[in-house]
């Protein structure tokens, strides 16, 4: 499989970050991106449907970005499955926290494309070791 | 939100998270064999909130003091006696009540006017970046636009010229010319629909202000809710006690406000109308 053939989840509550994360997503040349609107949303399309990537917020209703990636790294289907967070949570212990819950990889919202696809990338080769 | 030391620059804070990333990692190898590592905790403290607020200009007029006067400790009477210990024992409720509730008036007061600069804040946050926003899209709008212009321009003599072509208006020399001509324009159109793209893209980017304001916004109404709720308990506090009671027999029975639901926002915009025009306002 190719990496433009990777299936992303996208979990932001605010649709317009979601349309700009996937039109992005789409430019940087995946175009098989889907959404969600929490984490409770996303948990349940991730243990319905296939996913190779998770991009999600951090404060959202019914379950956060945090609750998101604890559930995922509980589940025994989808524990390894990469999850980016992208959040406007610039606090260290936000991050300290979200780096020992598991999380693959830290985006500070507001942030730039190439901020994105560097991420992305950084994950992609730490995937492949 | 900027002022808030905990929060660093972005750079250092993805940096932090690389190296606990790293560090985590070791810690697996280390522990290999093992299939879930327990990771040390030390670093998951929880998050900080607010500052405590400073309660200690508390005023306190009904002092203890007041009650001793009145006590009348030269009657030899037990009887007597008895009933004015159950006289004073009322005072002093009243005035530990008194107190109690001045204490609780002022810690409102306080905790309200509190939130009043966080909120004046969050909206200076608020317009600055809506400001950057509107900037950032003029500014791509501004800069996208001779491009698309100068193609529309080029197309249109081209085509002109394509059409004298055809009208056999042309000379040899002419359609060498022409030809030329639409070959480095065909070669130019790529590269300015990538530069118009970029535009695009940053348009689109600029619009990200919108997730961050919305969630400072859901704040500041939840401050604004909080600091009504807050001066109408102080109002009914300091109501008569007829209006008082009135109010408790019908406004107030019911679910507390709701911060977030539409239809109580609603209803409980009625009720706080109601609030207002019963206690005279």
């Amino acid at each position: 499989m190719g990496l433009e053939d990777t299936r992303f989840l996208v979990v932001d509550d605010f649709s317009t970050m979601r349309r700009i994360l996937c039109n992005l997503l789409k430019e940087l040349g995946f175009m098989n991106v889907h959404e969600a609107e929490d984490g409770a949303d996303a948990l349940a399309r991730l243990r319905a449907e296939k996913f190779d990537f998770v991009v999600t917020d951090w404060n959202m209703p019914n379950m956060s970005g945090i609750e998101l990636l604890r559930a995922i790294r509980a589940d025994a289907h989808l524990k390894h499955l990469p999850v980016l967070m992208v959040t406007a949570e610039a606090k260290r212990d936000n991050v300290i926290m979200a780096a020992e819950a598991g999380a693959n990889g830290y985006v500070v919202k507001p942030f730039t494309a190439a901020k994105l696809d560097e991420k992305l990338m950084k994950i992609f080769r730490t995937m492949q070791e | 939100m900027t002022a808030n030391s905990d929060t660093a620059d972005s750079e250092e804070l993805e940096a932090l998270f690389d190296s606990i990333v790293a560090a985590n990692k070791e810690a697996e190898k280390l522990a290999r064999g093992m299939p879930e590592v327990q990771r040390g905790s030390n670093f998951s403290k929880p998050v900080s909130v607010s500052p405590e607020l400073n309660h200690s200009q508390i005023r306190s007029d009904h002092s203890a003091y007041n009650i001793s006067r009145e006590t009348p400790s030269h009657n030899p009477v037990f009887k007597v006696q008895s009933a004015d210990v159950i006289d004073q024992i009322g005072h002093m409720t009243r005035t530990l009540h008194d107190a109690l509730r001045e204490l609780g008036l002022n810690k409102k007061i306080e905790k309200a006017a509190s939130s009043i600069p966080d909120a004046r804040d969050r909206l200076n946050y608020v317009a600055t970046l809506t400001h950057q926003a509107a900037e950032r899209v003029l500014n791509a709008t501004e800069a996208a636009q001779p491009l698309v212009e100068s193609m529309e321009v080029e197309a249109h003599r081209l085509s002109g010229k394509w059409q004298m072509m055809f009208e056999k208006q042309l000379d040899v020399e002419e359609f060498k010319d022409l030809a030329k001509q639409t070959r480095t324009f065909l070669q130019d159109v790529p590269k300015q629909t990538k530069a118009t793209h970029g535009y695009l893209m940053e348009i689109m980017m600029a619009q990200d202000f919108q997730d961050l304001t919305g969630q400072v916004i859901k704040k500041i109404i939840d401050i604004t809710e909080n600091l009504e709720h807050q001066l109408l308990a102080l109002l009914l506090e300091n109501a008569p006690t007829k209006v008082k009671a009135d109010l408790n027999a019908g406004l107030l029975n019911g679910p507390a406000i709701n911060p977030g639901g539409h239809k109580d926002a609603v209803s409980s915009q009625n009720r706080v109308d109601d609030l207002l025009e019963g206690l005279g306002f």
